[in-house]
């Protein structure tokens, strides 16, 4: 499954439970600290995948991360600026690029599991979720303490 | 195809509702929480057991994200469309808290540009960054905000030199529907900007019934070029016949009120025209008095080169540790005290002999707006003697200055040549050569209105500036 369900994970439940009930400032505090740790993570997961040069250009160097007050979204190939010489766009042909295609050439060999984002995220997804319930776990927690 | 996107947490917002309905069971909760804050170990390893899978089934993996996701994107209207009037009270940052990091993307991508694409810039960095303060979730938003921002920006430095302008126009316009509110900053922005005057969404559906572009409406709005207004006319013309032969006579609330709106966009665009002509005939008027054709000409040359004098922007660019940072307060700073030297610079010129007018011009284009109304006060407050030595002096530098003449001239006018037809400029007027000093007293520094461009009035006064 691509993504884990919030009612798999008690740990899960806990962190949206208290993400929810977090006022507005602590949430934004959360969602700020969570995105500055998982940006790097995930980039690095990212480069230290086997990749031709042409994929690095569409797949890594598209990667973003997005925090929201309910989930951490991974992203890559969102770019519409030119990647390669020949005017390719991440967001036209990231998923090409990511899966492979039988089509043009110099494409990769058509690969079900993908061959960057999806095989890193596999690794990374656990560490940015740790991140993320640790991180409103610890903020959530200090504000209650009065540590702003 | 579009982008790679995985939700890493999904059922969020069903979980959320029937938790707050009391349907479910998290008993364990306080001890999860003590857990999660003990041990990050266990719970990466549980996580882990999740995401094993995923690389070998990637692909069913989208179809399932793409639920996900859509959860999210629900959540995320929901939070705003329930808080937006109390977020907007408690975000009281505003302005500079999101003007840096537009300002940092949108700076980068405009830097090549010069002096107009800085400007582009500046009004997209404010036109997001007004359109942030009222945000109901403001750190979300900005996130959001500066994928935006990069969007916009990446695609204006692709289109480097094609007009990018209307696109980010146009684009902004998109975002507005569900950031207006009542006195929403980004529209009285807006209406600053592009001399909307009136409601945007009213544009939008008149441009809809018109079957015109809305940057086509926006273009003839803002009066910088007429030859769009006449288009833009034209079209409401033609889109009020219509409504009109549609209707039958019968006018009934809905079409009622879209003849309304045509109607009030065609006063608009009408006041832009004659506002036109009257500066038109007002700049002749002057022309005559100097008894001289070529003197219209001359003035409309001053015009040229006071946006070719307009501060470059790139002198307020700094980049260090491969950060661009955008001085824009003091580019504006600088802007302002440009249109007012390039005001005194025109009240004054009309007092000189020609001589010194020529040479004012020449030190106008070639050193700037300041320089050139330095030169010219420099001369007026000069003994009567003085002032027969400025005069010596200008004719020697003037017949050695128009040899050169030749080369920087077809340059220049190849470079505005090049500018018009992109539809660029510093700032872009309906007139040229008139600064109206309310706008450089109004000019308010850039923690709320931006000034990018003089203004002239229009007859009627039904434009506020």
């Amino acid at each position: 499954m691509g993504f884990i369900s919030v009612r798999e994970s008690a740990h899960l439940k806990a962190t949206v439970i208290a993400m929810q009930s977090a006022d507005r400032e602590i949430q934004s505090r959360i969602r700020k600290v969570t995105r500055e740790a998982a940006v790097p993570i995930w980039r690095e997961e990212l480069k230290a995948r086997p990749a031709s040069e042409q994929q690095s250009r569409m797949l890594v160097a598209t990667a973003r991360v997005a925090v929201s007050s309910n989930t951490v979204t991974l992203t890559s190939a969102g770019s519409k600026r030119k990647a390669l010489s020949g005017g390719a766009t991440p967001i036209r042909l990231g998923k090409a690029y990511e899966f492979g295609s039988k089509k043009g050439r110099g494409m990769p060999a058509p690969r079900r599991g993908g061959y960057v984002v999806y095989p890193a995220l596999a690794d990374v997804a656990p560490r940015i979720i740790s991140l993320w319930t640790q991180t409103v776990m610890k903020i959530a927690h200090d504000a209650l303490e009065g540590k702003r | 195809m579009a982008q790679i996107k995985i939700s890493l947490v999904g059922d969020v917002r069903s979980f959320v509702s029937s938790f707050k309905k009391g349907k479910e069971s998290v008993e364990d909760l306080a001890d999860e929480v003590e857990d999660l804050a003990k041990s990050g170990d266990k719970v990466e390893r549980e996580f882990s057991e999740n995401f094993k899978g995923i690389a070998k089934d990637a692909d069913k993996a989208g179809k399932k994200v793409k639920s996900g996701l859509k959860d999210g994107f629900d959540d995320a209207k929901k939070e705003a469309a329930q808080s937006g009037a109390e977020a907007a009270q408690s975000f009281g940052g505003g302005f500079e808290d999101v003007a840096d990091f537009v300002q940092e993307t949108l700076a980068q991508a405009f830097q090549g540009f010069g002096p107009a694409g800085a400007a582009a810039g500046i009004a997209l960095a404010a036109a997001l960054g007004a359109a942030l303060q009222g945000a109901a979730d403001a750190e979300e938003r900005l996130a959001e905000a500066r994928e935006r921002a990069g969007d916009l920006a990446t695609t204006l430095y692709e289109n480097r030199g094609k007009l990018p302008m209307e696109d980010a126009i146009s684009r902004v316009l998109e975002l507005l529907p569900s950031e207006r509110g009542a006195g929403n900053p980004i529209e009285s922005f807006v209406n600053q900007w592009v001399d909307l005057g009136t409601n945007i969404d009213a544009v939008k559906r008149a441009a809809k019934l018109a079957g015109t572009p809305v940057r086509d409406f926006v273009r003839g709005l803002s009066g910088a070029d007429v030859e769009a207004t006449r288009r833009a006319l034209e079209g409401v013309d033609d889109a009020i016949t219509k409504v009109r032969e549609k209707a039958r006579g019968e006018l009934n609330w809905e079409n009622g009120q879209a003849i309304a709106q045509l109607e009030a966009l065609k006063s608009q665009l009408t006041g832009v025209i004659t506002t036109n002509d009257l500066a038109r005939e007002a700049l002749s008027a002057v022309g005559s008095s100097f008894d001289s054709a070529a003197y219209v000409a001359k003035v409309e040359a001053i015009g040229d080169a006071w946006s070719d004098a307009m501060v470059d922007a790139s002198n307020y660019v700094t980049e260090a540790e491969g950060v661009t940072t955008f001085d824009w307060s003091s580019y504006l700073a600088d802007a302002v005290a440009t249109l007012a030297a390039a005001n005194n610079y025109q009240r004054d010129i009309l007092t000189v002999p020609s001589d010194i007018r020529s040479e004012a011009e020449r030190v106008f284009s070639e050193q700037g707006a300041k320089a050139g109304a330095a030169y010219v006060a420099a001369y007026l407050s000069a003994s009567a003697s003085d002032r027969q030595r400025f005069v010596d002096a200008a004719k020697q530098n003037g017949a050695a200055a128009g040899k050169a003449q030749g080369e920087s001239g077809a340059a220049a006018a190849e470079a505005a040549a090049k500018n018009k037809a992109q539809g660029w400029g510093p700032l872009p007027m309906t007139v040229q050569p008139r600064v109206d000093e309310r706008n450089v007293k109004n000019y308010v520094a850039p923690t709320g209105t931006i000034w990018l461009e003089p203004r002239i009035r229009p007859i009627g006064g039904r434009q506020v500036i």
